[in-house]
């Protein structure tokens, strides 16, 4: 074998151990998924999330770098999303004053601000490529959040993604600023 | 007195730049592990930019440990090679504190030793194989059966047409005559077929 051979092949060993790392980093996606198939009802807006998902998961983790290190927090910070609506999805209403919510979009977007905090506080810990690392983690934590908050539909979703948005920007800028 | 006072002086020196020369050499060692694990750290990492220098830093580190296990042997540069493939595979599982130099030769001396059993192993079956072959054509029995199976063979073979013989002799030898090739394969499997009938009707099985 030719050196230059061996290198290229030694190039290809390494990633392909990259994407073996990858799909062992995505196994979570598949319990988030058989929940939010049994809780939401929604098979198909479910399985296309889920399958974006793993392969978000897998290209990010296989990437490394800040795209790796996104992916553990991108999940703890989607967690809230995710579980908050399916908790108070038997809540029926809430109205304060002349404005009614259902308590599970409600949950939606407290989820999504308990996200964007989240992401904000981990993404002001990272030591280098910030903005790369907050928008990786907030894809990801977006998607997982998806799952949960698909019970209420696109408002809902839509309500989580702009609460996410707009608490973890300005957290990093403030964790930033204090560091 | 002098002289043992010189001698001891002397004795002292040469122990004192053993030491040094020791202690040099650790350290010179140590740096170049701390440069291998930051490195492997960082391609752990992901960063494909420490892919090359790693590279070069361990291949002839790699081959040198593999030449020296292996004696020499042409199948060293084999060893090397998976050991350099295997290596890069499982770089993203190097962990932060592990010495990357131990690691690097602990997967090499690993490959080098899977490779030495199986020349072993080989070497065994090949030559269990050559004890059993030589022990069968040696013993005299056989010598015997073999004798007798051609005697009955030839007595066969006389019965067939001279063309079916002519044919029958030119496969056994390797040759075949100046007849296109599916010709000489329809009559040798004419003349195998009249041979085995003759050999069932003399001797009452195939």
């Amino acid at each position: 074998m030719e050196a230059t051979d061996l290198r290229t092949r030694c190039k290809s060993a390494y990633e392909r151990g990259r994407v073996q790392l990858g799909l062992r980093a995505a196994w979570p996606v598949l319990p988030i998924a058989a929940l939010s198939m049994l809780l939401t009802h929604r098979p198909a807006v479910t399985l296309a999330v889920s399958a974006l998902l793993i392969v978000v998961a897998v290209s990010f983790r296989a990437r490394g770098l800040a795209y790796g290190r996104a992916l553990v927090p991108g999940f703890v910070a989607g967690a809230a999303p995710l579980a908050l609506p399916i908790l108070l999805r038997s809540g029926g209403h809430c109205c304060i004053g002349d404005a009614c919510w259902q308590v599970c979009m409600l949950g939606c977007i407290g989820g999504g601000l308990v996200a964007g905090l989240s992401l904000g506080m981990a993404t002001a810990a990272q030591p280098e490529s910030r903005g790369t690392f907050l928008i990786a983690a907030t894809a990801v934590a977006g998607l997982v959040g998806m799952l949960g908050c698909a019970i209420s539909g696109a408002s809902g979703v839509i309500g989580m993604v702009v609460a996410m948005l707009i608490t973890s920007l300005p957290v990093t800028l403030v964790a930033n600023a204090r560091t | 007195v002098v002289q043992f006072a010189l001698a001891a002086q002397t004795a002292r020196v040469t122990i004192a730049l053993t030491v040094e020369e020791r202690s040099a050499s650790r350290v010179k060692r140590s740096d170049t592990d701390v440069e291998l694990e930051a490195l492997m750290l960082r391609l752990a990492a992901g960063d494909r930019s420490a892919f090359d220098p790693l590279y070069d830093a361990m291949w002839p580190l790699v081959q040198r440990l593999t030449t020296r296990m292996m004696r020499g042997a042409p199948e060293a540069q084999d060893a090397a090679q998976k050991a350099m493939l295997k290596l890069f595979a499982r770089a993203s599982h190097f962990e932060p504190g592990r010495s990357a130099t131990t690691w690097v030769l602990a997967i090499a001396a690993y490959e080098c030793r899977t490779l030495l059993k199986r020349q072993k192993r080989k070497r065994e079956d090949r030559s269990e194989m050559e004890a059993l072959v030589d022990a069968k054509a040696g013993s005299p029995e056989t010598a015997v059966i073999d004798r007798d199976f051609e005697a009955a063979a030839r007595e066969v073979l006389g019965t067939l047409r001279a063309t079916d013989i002519a044919t029958l002799e030119a496969s056994a030898r390797g040759e075949r005559p100046d007849l296109p090739q599916a010709t000489f394969r329809k009559r040798l499997e004419r003349a195998l077929a009249r041979f085995r009938a003759a050999w069932s009707a003399r001797h009452g099985s195939d």
